[in-house]
């Protein structure tokens, strides 16, 4: 009898036990919901999304999807295509990206999107709505590169990546990375881009991009000659699809900086322009510069450029107008060498670095007067100098200072020493 | 065979006896407990009781003094009749010119024959010049003399101990009177001289049986240390730990655990460095187990340790004589079980199992910098496959675009998801782990490596699994070969199936948590009332390690703290009075 | 080994993870709110004055060894305001885990689990921190001396790598919304220390009785240097006026992290980090609880209770509705709770209690202090 019990109890102890568990591990998971976790492979990334002005809809967006590369053992793949190019009309963002989920067989995932592309004529409506969107999308990181395409970003994107075989997303950080060694080139970020957009001291800016083909070359825009009546177009006057590079196909070229003011896209900077515009905001790595030659006036002089010391800025306010002064120290190498003349002189030395500090200084002027007259926009951020004149935020506010940046004056002082050229002193 | 056998074995019913053999629970045990059980008693036996009461024979004390009885007591306790290396001797001794019946009583294998021989039998049974010699018997002690009475005090002759001091020429020979020490030295090799007459018997030590030679370690190998391991002998395993020690300090007391084996046990700890408490408390635990046998120092260790559900190990198993004495001498305890040749070492800390033998041996930068490799390899095969699983479900941002497309590119092919990979994976890896320890020598070596590279990279051509998968789960083995105890990489093992499980779930949250109760339950064991992650924590100054690490040879001053030993200091503040002299 | 008692290193540990919880989570969104680009100067301030208030506490302290703020209490008014008083901070360090959790959480949700159920969630935080508080303080100090260096180390490498982002010039008009906004009404900003009201209820339980200067000095000075450095983050590398209007700015800062090219996304670090060191706040803060409840319940051990005490704190943390419902929560009902009751009435009943003592003092100076 006793028996009984004891085997009852004990089965009734097990019965017990198994039920408990079936219902907390039940409910442990379906609470947590992994029925529905998704793994890395049902997912389809999107590197690139390019933003235009739709002709059905009110936006145009073209995303540039990754296709993975297939495992290495089934032989190269130098010429498959790792990316393809959506292209959807749709009112929204997000309701884009919603079409296009419908379209792959994949969710898509923007969370490896380096790139984000406006074109010219839908940044300068306003930018703001779908950078707001943008930035607030927890898959989109503030790092990701932001451009302004001169022309279509379908095309621009259909081009990008063509130069060398390679995945398109590791050109896109490659580009990124061309700020280094190139003076013509400015970077620009999501995060940085955003945050200029709301602080009262500056403006935005992103890199300008643009499609280079025969078409562009030949119709070249707006170009601000250079002052040099030598060489009327220099190579570093041009813009984004103007460099004269004759290929037999279209590709996609990273050249200048476009320009904001508020949210709306209000004009260009060529080379020397987006050059100057490293200098005053202490960007400028290492960079190229050709000058005429002094002592030639045939010929050109290539420096290789850097900054020696910070760029100095100091903001004064005369009477309510900001006055602006800003110091470059650069220290330059020579790279071409002439066969004419004996770079190993002072005097030759002095007259170049005389003629070169005169030079930048004016392309500097120019860029500063450009920024402040033509566009009204503060890109270098010489806001945030005026702000250290006022003590409180409703006083800087009152001041308003985009409306004063317009009527600013500016000093402009570039020193350049030249030290040496690399291996050759004359010829 | 012919035709018809032939047909008829196929054809025709056969009554085939099958042999049947099954054990069933006999009534006999019943009884064993005792004649007659009350009914409270009887709901009680299934309690386990360490005594081995048998119904047939009724259970002596002491010796009888007639040799007969002795004889026959003997034979019967231990089967003589069926057993049948048991040995009897009957021979008659000649002692003070006087003959004695006598017998020797042992068993064959265990003792050297030439030893009884030569040092027993020859001496007492041959009449030689000792066991003639009879001078008066009485001894004269002392004499006084009082008007003109002398008083003398005698000591009465007794022939035991005239035989114990004058006629074996034994270096161990003891005097008994119970039986059951008596059987506890049969039992271990020695053998019982029982006399005539005489209640007591000669227990006398002529040990020989077989056993493995010294060897070289064979899981825990250095290059700059010794190449002596422990055996299987007590007695050859404590001569070892007393060569290295050399201090009339060390202790080696003897514990018999297991109510049937009686398995010796020696506790060694140094005297006047081993903290009071821990040895108390280690000989408590040892005293205090009620089991009937144990046969290994793995079963002992799991009956004295601190928390017994733990998969963390939590004392020190080692088969190298040089780190036990070395532990021995920062105040640990060791414990030497026979018939094994592993010793178990009190306290055992979390840092210990990382810490290699070769330590001590190298320079301290080399030592810190392999220890901080080990722990970084716990670390890879414990969470390595977990962090994976997380990141690969959902923290997929973590990975580089490049890489991501690749990885995906090699699964568009594998059909399974990624938990069912690594489990998969990790499965295989563990049979084939458990297969090469039980495969013949000589296919050892390869079956591991073909085993792991043909089946990976097999699996990867039949695409049942990615490419960067068979890295990981590689890498994970490779980091847990690093861990230098046996018990740390079990543990590591196991824990890495629940973080996979976590990262499949609940991605770095659940790794996040996982990681936090282990900590949590980590943080709150304790080794024989030491914290198990001293010395990290608690952090008191004044020790061999600075944390977990070691610090140069010269500055090692003091033992560890969390061992409260009786003599801390272990190094003169100056160590090196060859190139700091003392100034006189 | 004492699991019951705690050594300096962990209480010193134990006090620092409540506050720099604090970093990751609302407190400081709303300093950026109202201090504007003044942020910097004010939590310099905010932090002198913070320093200030612990080296008052612990005189105070001093004249009450191994006692803490509840026999204060008692002493300063009697019996059954003592009890008021606890009951008090319990509901005070309830609320807090709560929302700190339910906010927590809520934040994971949006960026990581999106398919995780929030009560889900919420039930390992608090199961996790009730498993610690198992065995008493001590587990907790121990565990949380690991995970305090770490969080350190994650705020640290956080200012380290966003410095490049750095625009000095940002923290100016130096006077933010104006002097008023900056120095008196922002003073109302200390409330970002006020989980340091752990301190009060830590003399007993610590290991050696004088350390507690030690502790309080330290851990004050160690976490008003990680506000001022993750302050310094929020307004130097972005635009305050959209940190503050972030869910958690702290997040904001750590996205915009880059390490090169080829490491993206090292957010997923410092969440880890963040999700240990929020389990460990969790179970800091019960511990302090289980203290209250087992002092005025007069428990011998009221370790017990924690499952209990997790499930409490689960039913808290569902209150809020929605998110705009827990903001109202953090920004009004948590600060004002706080300046009114952890800095105005404690400070209270800790001069009462330090002059009634100092009285008592020089009337008896015979009489040895219990």
């Amino acid at each position: 009898m006793k028996q009984w019990n004891k085997l009852s109890q004990i089965i009734f102890r097990i019965f017990t036990f198994l039920v408990l568990l079936c219902l907390s591990a039940f409910s442990c998971l379906s609470l947590c919901g992994f029925t529905s976790l998704k793994s890395i492979d049902q997912y389809s990334y999107v590197i690139a999304v390019g933003f235009d002005k739709g002709t059905s809809a009110p936006l145009k967006l073209t995303f540039q999807v990754a296709i993975p590369s297939p495992s290495s053992s089934s032989g190269d793949s130098s010429n498959s295509q790792d990316s393809t190019i959506n292209t959807v009309e749709c009112s929204s963002i997000d309701s884009g990206i919603n079409i296009l989920n419908d379209y792959l067989s994949k969710e898509v995932s923007l969370t490896h999107c380096k790139v984000l592309i406006f074109s010219e004529e839908l940044a300068s409506e306003g930018i703001s709505p779908y950078i707001n969107t943008l930035f607030n999308d927890v898959e989109i990181r503030p790092t990701c590169s932001i451009f302004i395409s001169r022309s279509d970003s379908t095309s621009f994107l259909k081009t990008s990546g063509t130069h060398f075989q390679g995945i398109t997303s590791k050109s896109y950080e490659s580009t990124t990375n061309s700020i280094r060694y190139n003076g013509y080139i400015g970077s620009s970020k999501l995060g940085t881009f955003f945050s200029n957009l709301q602080d009262t001291f500056s403006c935005g800016y992103t890199t300008l991009v643009s499609v280079n083909n025969q078409n562009t070359i030949d119709q070249k825009s707006n170009v601000v000659p250079s002052m040099n009546s030598v060489g009327a177009n220099l190579d570093s006057n041009y813009i984004a699809g103007e460099s004269p590079i004759n290929r037999n196909q279209d590709s996609a070229e990273h050249l200048g900086l476009a320009v904001f003011r508020g949210d709306k896209f209000v004009g260009e900077l060529n080379g020397i322009e987006t050059f100057s515009h490293l200098l005053v905001t202490n960007q400028l790595n290492e960079a190229l510069v050709t000058i005429p030659n002094p002592l030639n006036e045939t010929t050109f002089v290539d420096l290789s450029v850097e900054l020696k010391k910070s760029t100095k800025t100091k903001v004064k306010l005369v009477n309510g107008t900001p006055f602006i002064q800003v110091t470059v120290s650069l220290d330059s190498k020579l790279l071409s060498i002439d066969s004419n003349t004996d770079y190993s002189n002072e005097e030759n030395i002095g007259k170049i670095e005389d003629y070169a500090s005169t030079y930048l200084k004016q392309n500097i002027l120019e860029y500063l007067y450009k920024t402040s007259k033509v566009y009204k926009s503060d890109i270098a951020s010489f806001g945030s100098k005026a702000s250290a004149h006022f003590l409180t935020w409703q006083d800087w506010e009152e001041y308003n200072w985009l409306s004063h940046y317009q009527d600013s004056f500016f000093e402009v002082n570039v020193d350049m020493q030249i030290h040496s050229s690399s291996f050759l002193q004359r010829v | 065979m012919d035709i018809r056998e032939f047909l008829r074995r196929t054809f025709l019913y056969q009554d085939i006896k099958e042999y049947d053999f099954t054990l069933e629970p006999s009534e006999k045990e019943t009884v064993e407990n005792g004649p007659s059980l009350t009914e409270e008693e009887r709901e009680q036996k299934g309690e386990y009781t360490s005594d081995t009461k048998v119904l047939e024979y009724t259970e002596e004390k002491n010796i009888f003094p007639s040799i007969d009885v002795n004889l026959e007591y003997l034979k019967s306790r231990y089967n003589s009749m069926i057993n049948s290396d048991i040995i009897i001797r009957n021979f008659t001794l000649t002692a003070r010119n006087k003959q004695f019946k006598a017998f020797l009583f042992y068993i064959d294998g265990m003792v050297d024959t030439k030893l009884i021989n030569d040092f027993v039998l020859n001496p007492l049974m041959l009449r030689n010049q000792s066991n003639t010699y009879h001078d008066s018997e009485n001894q004269i002690i002392s004499e006084a003399v009082t008007n003109n009475i002398t008083v003398r005090k005698i000591k009465k002759f007794d022939m035991s101990d005239y035989i114990y001091n004058c006629l074996i020429p034994q270096n161990s020979v003891n005097r008994e009177k119970e039986f059951s020490k008596i059987f506890d030295s049969i039992n271990s090799g020695n053998c019982a001289l029982f006399i005539d007459t005489l209640d007591v018997c000669f227990d006398i030590d002529v040990k020989g049986f077989k056993q493995r030679g010294i060897d070289t370690p064979k899981n825990e190998i250095v290059v700059r240390g010794s190449q002596e391991a422990f055996t299987e002998s007590i007695r050859t395993n404590t001569s070892l730990l007393r060569r290295i020690i050399n201090n009339e300090n060390l202790m080696i007391e003897n514990i018999a655990v297991g109510s049937v084996s009686k398995t010796k046990c020696a506790v060694c700890y140094m005297k006047n460095i081993a903290n009071n408490d821990l040895v108390a408390e280690v000989r408590y635990r040892l005293n205090n187990i009620k089991v009937d046998y144990i046969l290994s120092s793995g079963q002992l260790e799991q009956l004295i340790e601190d928390h017994a559900k733990s998969i963390l190990p939590q004392l020190i198993a080692t088969e190298r004589p040089d780190r036990a004495a070395d532990l021995i001498l920062e105040g640990r305890v060791v414990i030497i079980t026979n018939g094994v040749p592993y010793v178990l070492i009190a306290p055992g800390l979390f840092f210990d199992y990382l810490a290699s033998p070769e330590d001590l041996n190298l320079k301290y930068q080399f030592s810190n910098f392999f220890k901080f490799l080990r722990f970084i390899g716990l670390l890879v095969s414990v969470l390595l496959p977990g962090l994976y699983m997380a990141i690969a479900t959902i923290h997929v941002e973590f990975i580089p675009t490049e890489l991501l497309l690749v990885i995906i590119g090699s699964r568009e092919s594998v059909p399974f998801p990624i938990f069912f990979e690594i489990l998969i994976m990790e499965i295989s890896l563990e049979l084939i782990r458990e297969a090469g320890v039980r495969v013949p020598t000589p296919l050892g070596q390869t079956i591991g490596i073909v085993g792991a590279l043909v089946l990976g990279q097999a699996a990867v051509d039949a695409s049942i699994v990615s490419p960067i998968l068979i890295i990981i789960v590689a890498f994970t083995g490779i980091a847990s070969f690093t861990i230098p105890d046996f018990s740390l990489g079990l543990y590591s093992r196991l824990t890495r199936f629940f973080y996979i499980i976590l990262g499949y779930f609940l991605g770095l949250v659940g790794i996040g948590v996982g990681i936090f109760i282990n900590a949590v339950v980590i943080c709150s064991m304790k080794s024989f009332g030491v914290s198990y992650l001293a010395p990290l924590l608690p952090n008191t100054g004044n020790q061999s390690h600075f944390g977990i690490f070691l610090i140069p040879a010269w500055k090692r001053e003091s033992r560890d703290a969390f061992l409260a030993t009786k003599k801390e200091k272990k190094e003169k503040h100056i160590s090196m009075e060859w190139k700091f002299p003392k100034k006189a | 080994m004492n699991l019951s008692k705690l050594r300096t290193f962990e209480a010193i540990a134990v006090c620092c993870i409540i506050v720099l919880n604090k970093i990751i989570l609302n407190p400081t969104k709303n300093i950026i709110y109202e201090t504007g680009s003044s942020s910097v100067l004010n939590i310099i301030y905010v932090c002198l004055l913070a320093i200030l208030l612990s080296v008052g506490i612990w005189k105070v302290f001093s004249k009450f060894p191994n006692s803490d703020v509840l026999d204060i209490a008692e002493f300063s008014f009697g019996k059954t305001f003592k009890w008021f008083f606890a009951v008090a901070f319990l509901i005070y360090f309830l609320f807090v885990c709560s929302i700190s959790v339910r906010s927590f959480v809520e934040n994971i949700k949006i960026f990581y689990q999106k398919e995780l159920d929030l009560r889900f969630l919420l039930i390992i935080f608090l199961l996790a921190a009730a498993i610690a508080n198992r065995k008493g303080v001590g587990l907790v100090g121990r565990v949380a001396s690991f995970i305090t260096p770490l969080t350190i180390l994650g705020i640290f490498l956080t200012f380290i790598s966003v410095t490049g982002l750095f625009n000095w010039y940002r923290i100016f008009p130096i006077l933010g919304y104006g002097i008023n906004e900056t120095f008196f009404t922002g003073a109302s900003n200390l409330y970002a220390f006020s989980s340091l009201s752990v301190l009060l209820f830590l003399p007993p339980l610590l290991e050696k009785k004088a350390d507690l200067k030690k502790v309080t000095m330290i851990t004050t000075i160690i976490t008003s240097l990680m506000l001022i450095f993750s302050i310094t983050c929020m307004v130097l590398a972005l635009s305050f006026s959209f940190t503050s209007s972030a869910l958690s700015p702290m997040y904001l800062v750590i996205r915009s992290i880059e390490w090169g090219s080829f490491f993206e996304s090292p957010e997923a670090i410092f969440t880890f980090i963040f999700i240990l060191s929020m389990i460990s706040f969790l179970s800091v803060f019960m511990m302090v609880s289980l203290y209250i409840i087992s002092k005025i319940g007069k428990l011998k051990n009221g370790t017990t209770l924690s499952l209990s005490l997790a499930e409490i704190v689960l039913g808290a943390s569902l209150i809020a509705k929605d998110i705009p419902s827990l903001n109202f929560l953090e920004s009004v009902i948590y600060k004002y709770f706080s300046l009114i009751f952890v800095f105005g009435i404690t400070s209270l009943v800790l001069l009462v209690g330090y002059f009634k003592k100092k009285k008592k003092g020089a009337n008896h100076p015979d009489e040895t202090m219990e």
